[in-house]
């Protein structure tokens, strides 16, 4: 038995009792909120007092405990699965990687905190919670399995952005659409699950490949004059950041160097996302639009309590809102330190209204907008319904937006601005000259 | 090498410089002189990269400024400009100073070594160590010339360096630094300053600028065959910029004598 423990122990993600009794406590009550609508959770957990004051009937306890257990079965579970992705992959784990980059492990041998898939002790859990939920609740059998993956998967997609994997990070997002889309027949997305867990989880077991992921910070010590720890000082006096991030860093070091080498940098990040992630990253919001219209038409059609309602009233102006926000960021993104070469009046006087060069960053944002809004107006006008209206405007809309030119790396390069020192002086860590 | 061909600026509706046309040879340290709000710092600003002028374009190193994104990365990397209103991280001195180095990629052994020295010149040891903002004005200025010193870039514009509290020798320091820059035929140095006396010793040729316009360019003897006038350059400049001066101030002590 004891040496039963041992080996479930090891493959547990490590977390203190604390920790676990609050997120028991915190999902359970979130689940139960969830579960029975706020009158019934208020009602059931108000007569709890009760019950330990006043020893009220058993039926009390009859109606509380699948209630309670329900949230136990499932959010054990999601809480298990966020864990063992996020606590066992050394990338979320600062302290672990950094102690894991001072040994000789290497990729291809067993992490020291566990794997990063489910493991066998998973199993075993996964398998007593669904027994006891089958059995004390009125929830199905493959619910906490679904929980459990959608759980992984959701970590998983965190992870693998922060790994920069683009070709899974777009499967595992994208992927996640089909078991969504099939909520409707259990069995099939519980499957469809299995399926993206196998996708996140070779997709994760790949982004340990690029381990350390920066070069060591032997790499950034200067000439090797300095030692290894002074090399650290040194950087974390520039920007904490860099002493684990390393040589690649360096792009930031133009953020941190005030005014003007902030605006005039030498060194370029790469830019934050590439044509490819702006065609992908506008498709994404309107695939799960059209996803979530898939879900709710498959609920309909096979009864499943859905109500049909109408939400496509005030769906123009509320979309109108939101492309507006979006706009506005991408201009604050182009324009913040970076202003008109010369003034309004001196437009106006020197019959310079238009500067091309300058306001071609005006373009995009107003070409998205008014095509966002025009498609959803008449979209909804010629009856599509809201669903397929949201989907294709906010398409439409992040397509103009995230692709229109000029990218930001030309257009901090080649525009005809002026530069200001506007963005700097609002910050308090630079001072004048 | 500098090259500004018809260069026309304006903030609002009156223009600061207007069809400017300046070159500056490889190797040489020019100086930008004139009377205050006359567009030395815009013409500076112009030239660093600062403004998108309204006519006219500026080349550095035969490459345009902000033509293509390939033109402008590499024209970025040969330039260091100091401008008299920087704004410095609060990172220590020291850390400042390679960290701009390691920006415009000098070599390390180089970039430690240069910065050893450039703290020495400037009596900034005993600072190199503390946050740049609680360092005193002219250690602060001081600090921003290493770091633009350290660059090693092949074109440097420095708007008014010998002012912002620069104590005697500072001054001297920087003098003799940029007097050597001057010998090299590979550093091109653009400055702006309004004193007189300190350009004459370190420039090869001196801009005059007059309401944005050039009022001259050309060497501190040059400038006195040009103006018949063999003072100093201060009176050679006054004699470009305001020729009244002279007269003016006679005018003022006949009236006292009076």
């Amino acid at each position: 038995m004891r040496a039963f423990i041992r080996w479930f122990r090891r493959g547990v993600p490590g977390f203190s009792m604390a920790q676990v009794c609050l997120a028991l406590f915190a999902s359970s009550l979130l689940f139960a909120l969830a579960a029975e609508g706020t009158d019934t959770f208020l009602a059931t957990y108000t007569t709890l007092p009760q019950y330990h004051i006043a020893r009220v009937t058993a039926s009390v306890m009859k109606e509380f405990l699948p209630l309670f257990a329900c949230g136990i079965g499932g959010f054990v579970m999601l809480i298990w699965a966020f864990a063992r992705a996020l606590r066992c992959h050394p990338l979320t784990n600062r302290k672990y990687l950094a102690w894991l980059r001072a040994t000789p492990w290497q990729p291809g041998k067993p992490l020291p905190l566990g794997p990063i898939g489910v493991s066998t002790q998973d199993c075993i859990v996964l398998a007593a919670v669904s027994l006891l939920t089958y059995f004390f609740t009125p929830l199905d059998v493959y619910i906490v399995p679904m929980i459990f993956l959608t759980g992984y998967c959701l970590a998983a997609l965190w992870i693998l952005v922060r790994a920069g994997d683009r070709p899974y990070t777009y499967a595992a997002a994208f992927g996640f659409g089909v078991p969504l889309g099939l909520l409707a027949w259990p069995w099939a997305s519980c499957a469809a699950l299995v399926v993206l867990y196998g996708v996140a989880h070779r997709g994760l077991e790949r982004s340990l490949y690029r381990f350390p992921w920066e070069p060591d910070a032997y790499a950034i010590t200067l000439g090797g004059k300095y030692s290894r720890r002074r090399a650290e000082q040194v950087l974390e006096q520039v920007s904490p950041r860099l002493v684990e991030l390393g040589d690649v860093a360096l792009s930031h070091l133009a953020d941190d160097l005030g005014w003007p080498l902030r605006a005039l940098r030498l060194r370029w990040q790469r830019p934050w996302f590439s044509r490819i992630d702006a065609v992908l990253l506008a498709l994404l919001p309107g695939y799960y639009i059209a996803v979530a219209t898939f879900v709710r038409w498959s609920c309909l059609r096979n009864d499943m309590g859905v109500s049909e309602g109408n939400s496509a009233e005030s769906l123009a102006g509320s979309l109108f809102c939101l492309f507006m926000i979006a706009a506005i960021i991408r201009l604050m993104r182009y324009s913040n330190g970076y202003g008109a070469p010369i003034s309004l009046l001196g437009r106006l006087f020197t019959g310079r209204i238009i500067i091309p060069q300058y306001d071609v960053i005006f373009a995009a944002p107003l070409a998205a907008l008014l095509a966002g809004f025009c498609i959803v107006t008449e979209m909804e006008r010629r009856g599509f319904g809201s669903g397929p209206s949201a989907a294709v405007s906010i398409t439409v809309f992040l397509l103009i937006l995230l692709n229109g030119g000029p990218s930001l790396s030309k257009w901090r390069l080649t525009g005809a601005f002026r530069i200001s020192h506007s963005a700097v002086t609002r910050k308090p860590e630079y001072v004048k000259l | 090498m500098i090259d500004v061909v018809s260069l026309t600026q304006h903030y609002g509706i009156r223009p600061v410089l207007k069809d400017i046309d300046l070159h500056i040879n490889p190797g040489e340290l020019a100086a930008v002189m004139g009377p205050n709000g006359m567009g030395k710092t815009t013409l500076l600003a112009a030239i660093a990269g600062i403004l998108s002028p309204q006519k006219g374009y500026v080349e550095i190193n035969g490459r345009r400024r902000r033509r293509t994104m390939e033109e402008e990365a590499a024209i970025r990397k040969d330039v260091a400009y100091l401008p008299a209103d920087a704004w410095l991280p609060m990172m220590a001195v020291r850390d400042f100073i390679v960290t701009v180095g390691r920006v415009y990629e000098v070599e390390d052994e180089r970039l430690l070594d240069h910065t050893d020295r450039l703290l020495h010149l400037f009596d900034l040891e005993g600072v190199q160590d503390a946050p740049i903002g609680s360092c005193s004005t002219g250690q602060q200025k001081k600090a921003a010339l290493c770091s633009a010193l350290v660059t090693d870039a092949p074109v440097m514009i420095l708007d008014e360096p010998f002012s912002g509290g620069l104590d005697p020798s500072g001054i001297l320091a920087l003098k003799r630094v940029l007097q050597r820059l001057a010998q090299r035929r590979d550093v091109t140095v653009l400055i702006a300053t309004p004193v007189p006396e300190i350009v004459e010793e370190i420039a090869h040729r001196i801009v005059i600028l007059v309401d944005g316009r050039i009022a001259a360019f050309d060497t501190p003897d040059g400038l006195r065959k040009q103006t018949g006038c063999i003072g100093s350059l201060q009176e050679v400049l006054e004699h470009i910029v305001n020729p009244d001066t002279a007269a003016n101030i006679e005018r003022y002590f006949e009236g006292e004598e009076r």
